[in-house]
C-alpha cells in the first residue's frame, strides 16, 4: 500500500507540472511492478488522472491562468471522445491501440523539436480574449484563441485516447493549444489541465459501475498524486516555459518507445 | 471601460468559486478515503474491501466498515468535476449568457450519457 502512495507522489508532481495527468506512467508502473491486470491499472489510472487534474486546476484557477470558457467549449469535444473512446475499446485490438498512440506521441515529439525557440506570440484575436498574470515575470498576458476547429478536433482525440487507455490527454491537447491555437504555454498546461478532470470523469463512471475500481490500489495512489500533484503544479508554475518544454519533449519520446514496444510485443 | 472591468470582476469571482469547489471536493474525498485507509489498517477484515454498489453504501458506512469510506471517498472525487461543470451552468444561466449555458449543458448531457451507456 505505502508503495502506491510513493508511485503516486512522484507520478503526480510530474503529471502537473507538464500539464499531463499522469496515467501514460502511471499504468505501465502498476502492470509492470505490481503484476496487476490491466483493467485494474486503467480503473486506477482514471480515478488518479481525476485527482491530479482537480488538485492542480485548483491552484491553476485560484491564479486564473486557466482559461474556463475556452476549456468549457473544448469539453465538449473531451467528454464525447471520452465516450466514444470507452465504446471503441472494447472493439479495437490493444496492439493496434499502441501502434496508433506512438504514432501521435512521435508526431508531437517532432513538432516540438522543429519549433523549439520558436514561441507563438500571445495576441488578442476577437476569439474568447482573456488576460492572466504570468506568475514568473508579474506581466500581464492579454491573447485570444486561433484555429478553434483544430483545437476542437485535437481534444476529441484527446478525449478518445483518455476513454480507451485511462489516461488524461494532455499530452496531445497541450501542444496542439500551445502551437496551433496560439495559447502561451502556462495557459494551456492549465486549461488542458482543467478539462482532464470532466473528461476522466465520465470514464471513471463506467470503471466504477463495471467493477475495474480496486479501492486498495486506487484510493492509496490517488492519495500519493494529490500529494505530488499540489508540489508539482508549485514548481510547474516557478519553472520557465522553455525549460517546461524541453521536459515536456523527452518525456514524450519515452513514452513512444514505450508505445512502439508495447505495439511490437502486444 | 467600465463594462469591461465589469465583465473581469466577475470572470474573476466565477473563478474564485470554482477554485473553492474543487479544493473542498479534494479536501472530502481526501478525508474519507484516509479514513477508509485507516480503518482497514487499524482492523483489517478477512476480504480486502471492495468498491461498494450505492444500496450497500449507507449501511457499510453506518457500520464504519472500510470500503464504505472508501467508496464515498472515490464517488465524491469523481463527483467533483461534476459538480464544478453543473455550478458552472447555474452561473451563465444568472449571467443569462445562453452560449454558454448551451454549452455547459450539452457537456452534463454527454457525461450523463456515458453513466447510461456504461
Amino acid at each position: 500500500m505505502i508503495w502506491f502512495a510513493i508511485i503516486g507522489i512522484v507520478v503526480g508532481a510530474l503529471g502537473s507540472m507538464l500539464g499531463i495527468g499522469g496515467g501514460v506512467l502511471l499504468i505501465p508502473l502498476l502492470t509492470g511492478i505490481f503484476g496487476l491486470p490491466i483493467k485494474t491499472a486503467i480503473g486506477a489510472s482514471t480515478i488518479c488522472v481525476i485527482a491530479s487534474s482537480t488538485a492542480a486546476s485548483s491552484v491553476y484557477v485560484g491564479k486564473g491562468l486557466a482559461h474556463t470558457r475556452l476549456a468549457m467549449v473544448l469539453e465538449i469535444a473531451t467528454t464525447l471522445g471520452a465516450l466514444a473512446g470507452g465504446i471503441t475499446a472494447v472493439l479495437l485490438a490493444p496492439r493496434l491501440l499502441s501502434a496508433l498512440f506512438a504514432v501521435v506521441l512521435l508526431y508531437v515529439f517532432y513538432t516540438f523539436t522543429r519549433n523549439q525557440n520558436q514561441e507563438m506570440n500571445p495576441a488578442p484575436t476577437g476569439l474568447l480574449d482573456t488576460t492572466y498574470i504570468d506568475p514568473l515575470s508579474k506581466k500581464s498576458v492579454h491573447y485570444g484563441v486561433k484555429n478553434m476547429r483544430a483545437g476542437m478536433a485535437a481534444s476529441f482525440l484527446a478525449g478518445n485516447v483518455a476513454g480507451l487507455l485511462g489516461i488524461g490527454g494532455g499530452i496531445v491537447k497541450v501542444p496542439v493549444m500551445a502551437m496551433i491555437m496560439a495559447i502561451p504555454m502556462r495557459a494551456a498546461v492549465a486549461t488542458s489541465n482543467f478539462t482532464i478532470g470532466i473528461t476522466a470523469a465520465t470514464s471513471g463512471i463506467i470503471h466504477y459501475q463495471n467493477g475495474n475500481i480496486d479501492p486498495m490500489v486506487a484510493v492509496p495512489t490517488a492519495l500519493g498524486i494529490l500529494v505530488g500533484a499540489q508540489i508539482g503544479s508549485r514548481l510547474g508554475s516557478r519553472l520557465p516555459g522553455q525549460r517546461l518544454r524541453q521536459i515536456f519533449r523527452w518525456v514524450i519520446l519515452i513514452f513512444a518507445i514505450q508505445m512502439v514496444v508495447k505495439a511490437v510485443t502486444g | 471601460m467600465s463594462d469591461q472591468s465589469t465583465i473581469e470582476a466577475r470572470t474573476r469571482r466565477f473563478q474564485n468559486g470554482i477554485h473553492y469547489l474543487l479544493t473542498w471536493g479534494i479536501i472530502a474525498s481526501s478525508i474519507f478515503m484516509v479514513v477508509g485507509l485507516l480503518l482497514e489498517l487499524v482492523n483489517p477484515g478477512s476480504n480486502p474491501p471492495v468498491v461498494n454498489t450505492l444500496d450497500q453504501l449507507l449501511p457499510d458506512l453506518l457500520a464504519w466498515q472500510p470500503s464504505g469510506f472508501l467508496t464515498l471517498g472515490l464517488l465524491t472525487l469523481i463527483a467533483t468535476p461534476i459538480l464544478r461543470v453543473f455550478g458552472s451552468l447555474l452561473v451563465f444561466l444568472a449571467e443569462r449568457d445562453w452560449r454558454y449555458t448551451l454549452v455547459t449543458a450539452i457537456v452534463l448531457v454527454i457525461v450523463f450519457a456515458s453513466i447510461l451507456f456504461g
